[in-house]
């Protein structure tokens, strides 16, 4: 199953040149967020670089390609963490390996996700390696945070910094790819952060159901009400994302931002009505609020206890 | 041949091609040349500063047979390694028997540097000297450098150690004192900019000047991490690159775009500030790039806005000079300061919850919310402008209306009429502000002497407390006309007394807050105690067998407490709390008190008729039974 990847055009373009002029650098760092792609293009590279017909990107039929579609490539190698690092003897395992030559391919590919989660002796580790890699052979580095990676491994490598989907866009191709109404295709994105991976697990959970309305949270003013919200919130946290985004568009309608920047340009109407019931304060810290509790919830807290919390907090006080 | 990629490919070969560091450079160079060459040598500083290379070009400068250069009469010693005999090659090409690099990383264990060891006994199979460069060296275990510790003392005479680290710190304080120590530094912009140039010239690619000191100014000073931005830019846009794409590849927003939305946020206009911020993001712009660009942007233009004088400071072309110049004119330094602080705190913001744009947004509006700004010192001057109007007296206050003799208090009523507040918002009296005011408003008014004392009072702590008499000076200017007629009912005392007791909780006289945790405080109704110095009276009502243990030093302090509390002097006087004052006049504490085990006791033990019989049969008491 071939299914072209969405967005990042200028980045593969970047690469497909690299390997049409013979410029491939040994050592690769894609950065970006969650689920935004990074995966998926360096196996789209790795594809490319070992393709048989085609000089310019991936043909998906021949051989190889169909070997490192179905993961079982001699010369593509996919390392994750064991648990929740990647250690040292995965990395010197990976240098062992990597001085052969490939095997039927033109280059072996090492592809490392979640590079931030090696821990300090396999990083180190494998830094002589990244700096002189073994002709004929890329290492590819997928990470979600680039600050957490040693300033010594991003200095080896090309940095290739992955930006999520604009929504719209990646709304435009949820429809045009999977039949969906607008409204529904426009929440998926909005919630996924416009990470093309998220939007597809969303879509393939079906948890997406979301009421595109205005959050109960936003228009009501009542204490009680505010426990029946935070139980519904703690049974799929992620909502949390999607409030903040109604929360940005209340602040910028407060603020008299321009109108086409907004997310929910459906509810504008009833959005603006609820403008005057905050300060611009009030809303700032109300996203002030969620992040941390966004924060918290990564943390070993009472989930429940943190979002009734939040709520309370974010109530409107009518008084 | 596989490709390399620039940082590879421009990896110095000789001490001449090394980009800086000529601190390090020079001593090496000496070094080789007086023959006096070290065991034992320690390369630290930041990534991409040239350790590595060092390492290796001083394994070929000691190694080298043909450290000369040809001059016009004779051949001339000199440091550089002629990278043309064997065993410079080999030692290029990283296959000389004699030079071994050691991944310290991967080799972090005790194991390698014992088989180092091993090896370091014999002689050198080519070359003169058997060099070691041990790189990250900082990965190795407490055990394998304490291992080293020997060797590296006092090796044989024919092995050189050269250990490269990012991390000093790491590595123990034997190791580096038997090192000689080599700080590599963060490069200079022009030097890096001048290197780019250069392998610029040699590869063809056209880049202008602006773009190379963009790509410097984003590498920090490390080489190697601006040579691999040149490499990004160059396979992704080919050979030749102009401003905006470089711009655009780096995820930095066109320049254009950059500075109108500086300019928004200085004019204050927030929707156009907002749509360019969009616009960035829409062109893909990486915004935490843009938000430091934008940092720095700043930085600049609070220089400017200090002094003009300040733009060498500033790394940019004329052009954009004048315009920062211009920019820099809207705004003052203090203004454009808490802007940068706005902008960090939103970078730090960023980095712990992602989200770039609504963060950014965010900070867009509180930076578009700062107006002119105001500094401190300016409002510190205001402040101490005001306070010394209220020292003069311009504004109606409390001296004043002490001042005026009672029977004049048609000015009061005037100057309550005046305040804006309503009567009906001071009547409910809040617990405390308002109590106090009523309370001392009244008592001035119920005595006509106590207004006398009233003014010496109010005159002496002027110029100890201005803050507090400023605060009686707008509750005097509050309180309403139709409060003038009420008494001081025990409501407000009673608020007065809770107040008392606050106070000497907070002071820490717990016990006579014990004693008086009870107790009320009473108005001299009856004129009982009516006070003699013309000062206020008050009654203290509170269980008589506490009334014994205060001294007669607390009375003063609960006195002068209540003084503060109220304005005029008090006096004050204790009596039986209603209940047991009921029973007894003169109550007596044996007879009023509840009865304790301890307190019958007590009493037994000092009964006249019971002691002498306890003595004569040397009894003690065991139980005493109540009736």
């Amino acid at each position: 199953m071939q299914s072209p990847i969405v967005g990042h055009h200028q980045i593969i373009e970047q690469l497909h040149h690299a390997i049409a002029s013979n410029r491939v650098a040994g050592a690769y760092l894609f950065a970006g967020g969650a689920n935004v792609g990074k995966e998926t293009v360096a196996l789209h590279f790795a594809k490319s670089v070992n393709c048989l017909t085609s000089n310019e990107g991936a043909c998906g039929t021949c051989l190889s390609c169909r070997k490192t579609d179905n993961g079982n490539h001699p010369d593509v190698q996919v390392i994750r963490p064991s648990g929740a690092w990647t250690r040292i003897n995965q990395i010197r395992e990976l240098q062992r390996r990597i001085v052969y030559r490939p095997l039927e391919g033109v280059r072996k590919v090492y592809i490392l996700t979640e590079a931030e989660r090696m821990n300090l002796e396999a990083a180190n580790c494998l830094l002589k390696t990244l700096e002189e890699p073994p002709a004929e052979s890329v290492l590819i580095l997928l990470t979600a945070n680039l600050d957490a990676l040693l300033p010594t491994i991003r200095s080896r490598c090309q940095i290739i910094n992955f930006q999520p989907l604009p929504v719209p866009e990646l709304a435009a191709h949820l429809i045009q790819q999977f039949e969906l109404e607008e409204s529904h295709a426009l929440s998926i994105a909005t919630l996924s952060g416009g990470a093309v991976g998220k939007a597809l697990t969303l879509l393939q959970e079906n948890k997406a159901h979301f009421e595109n309305e205005i959050p109960e949270i936003i228009t009501t003013g009542d204490r009680l009400a505010a426990f029946r919200i935070a139980e519904k919130l703690s049974q799929n946290p992620e909502v949390l994302d999607h409030l903040v985004s109604w929360y940005r568009d209340l602040l910028l309608l407060h603020q008299g931002a321009p109108i086409d920047l907004l997310t929910h340009v459906y509810h504008i109407e009833s959005l603006r009505r609820l403008t005057s019931r905050y300060s611009r304060l009030q809303l700032q810290s109300a996203i002030q609020t969620i992040f941390e509790t966004k924060k918290l919830l990564t943390r070993n807290v009472n989930a429940t206890l943190a979002l009734e919390v939040m709520v309370l907090k974010l109530l409107v006080n009518d008084t | 041949m596989s490709y390399e990629v620039l940082a590879q490919k421009w990896r110095p070969q000789s001490f001449e091609d090394v980009v800086g560091q000529t601190h390090v450079i020079t001593t090496l160079k000496n070094q080789i040349l007086s023959n006096r060459i070290g065991h034992a040598y320690l390369f630290w500083g930041p990534r991409g500063t040239g350790k590595t290379t060092v390492a290796r070009i001083l394994a070929k400068a000691v190694n080298c047979p043909n450290r000369h250069q040809e001059t016009n009469f004779s051949q001339e010693l000199t440091a550089e390694p002629c990278n043309q005999c064997q065993f410079c090659l080999e030692i290029s090409q990283g296959r000389s028997f004699d030079v071994r690099e050691m991944d310290a990383a991967s080799n972090r264990g005790i194991d390698p540097i014992r088989e180092l060891r091993e090896n370091t006994r014999l002689a050198p199979a080519a070359c003169h000297y058997k060099i070691y460069i041990i790189d990250e060296a900082h990965m190795l275990t407490q055990e394998a450098f304490n291992a080293l510790l020997k060797t590296l003392e006092e090796p044989p005479p024919h092995v050189i150690f050269i250990l490269a680290t990012t991390e000093h710190h790491k590595i123990p304080k034997t190791i580096v004192s038997r090192c000689q120590d080599f700080d590599f530094r963060y490069m200079e912009q022009d030097l890096i900019v001048s290197r780019l140039s250069v392998i610029c010239d040699a590869e063809g690619i056209h880049v202008p000047p602006e773009g190379l000191s963009l790509i410097s100014r984003q590498s920090e000073g490390c080489l190697r991490d601006a040579e691999n931005l040149l490499e990004r830019l160059i396979s992704s846009a080919g050979k030749t690159l102009d401003l905006e794409q470089i711009r655009q590849i780096l995820g930095l927003g066109s320049n254009h775009l950059m500075g109108e939305l500086s300019r928004a946020i200085l004019q204050c206009n927030l929707p156009e500030s907002i749509q360019v911020l969009g616009n960035l993001a829409k062109q893909g712009a990486d915004l935490t790039q843009c938000l430091h660009q934008l940092i720095a942007d700043f930085r600049a233009l609070r220089l400017l806005a200090i002094s003009p004088k300040l733009e060498d400071l500033i790394q940019s072309s004329k052009s954009e000079l004048q315009l920062m110049k211009e920019s820099a004119d809207l705004a003052s330094p203090e203004r454009l300061s808490r802007i940068i602080k706005i902008l960090m705190r939103t970078n730090s913001e960023i980095k712990q919850h992602g989200y770039a744009q609504v963060h950014f947004e965010s900070a867009l509006i509180d930076a578009c919310s700062i107006q002119g700004g105001v500094s401190l010192t300016s409002a510190l001057k205001r402040l101490a402008e005001i306070e010394n109007r209220i020292d003069r007296g311009d504004v109606p206050n409390g001296k004043s209306l002490s001042e005026s003799p009672p029977a004049d208090l048609g000015s009061t009523v005037d100057r309550s009429a005046l305040t804006p507040r309503s009567p009906a918002s001071t009547s409910i009296l809040g617990p405390n502000t308002d109590s106090k005011s009523v309370a001392s408003q009244v008592l001035a008014q119920m005595t006509e002497s106590a207004s006398v004392n009233h003014t010496e009072r109010e005159q002496a702590p002027v110029d100890v407390d201005m803050d507090q008499n400023r605060e009686t000076d707008t509750r005097f200017r509050s309180v309403p006309s139709n409060v003038q007629n009420l008494l001081p009912d025990s409501d407000e005392l009673a608020k007065i007394w809770e107040k008392l007791l606050a106070k000497l909780k907070d002071t820490k006289k717990m016990l006579l807050h014990g004693y008086l945790r009870n107790a009320t405080l009473l108005p001299d109704e009856d004129g009982e105690f009516a006070s003699s110095n013309g000062g206020l009276a008050l009654k203290i009502a509170c269980s008589p067998a506490y009334t014994e243990l205060i001294e007669d030093a607390e009375k003063a302090l609960l006195s002068d407490i209540l003084t503060d509390l109220l304005g005029p002097p008090v006096q004050i006087q204790f009596v039986a709390s209603s209940a047991t004052a009921n029973m007894n006049a003169k109550p007596s504490p044996r007879k009023t008190q509840e009865t304790t085990p301890m307190m019958l006791r007590y009493e037994a033990e000092r009964d006249p008729q019971l002691t002498p019989a306890l003595d004569l049969f040397e009894a003690k008491i065991l139980k005493i039974e109540p009736k």
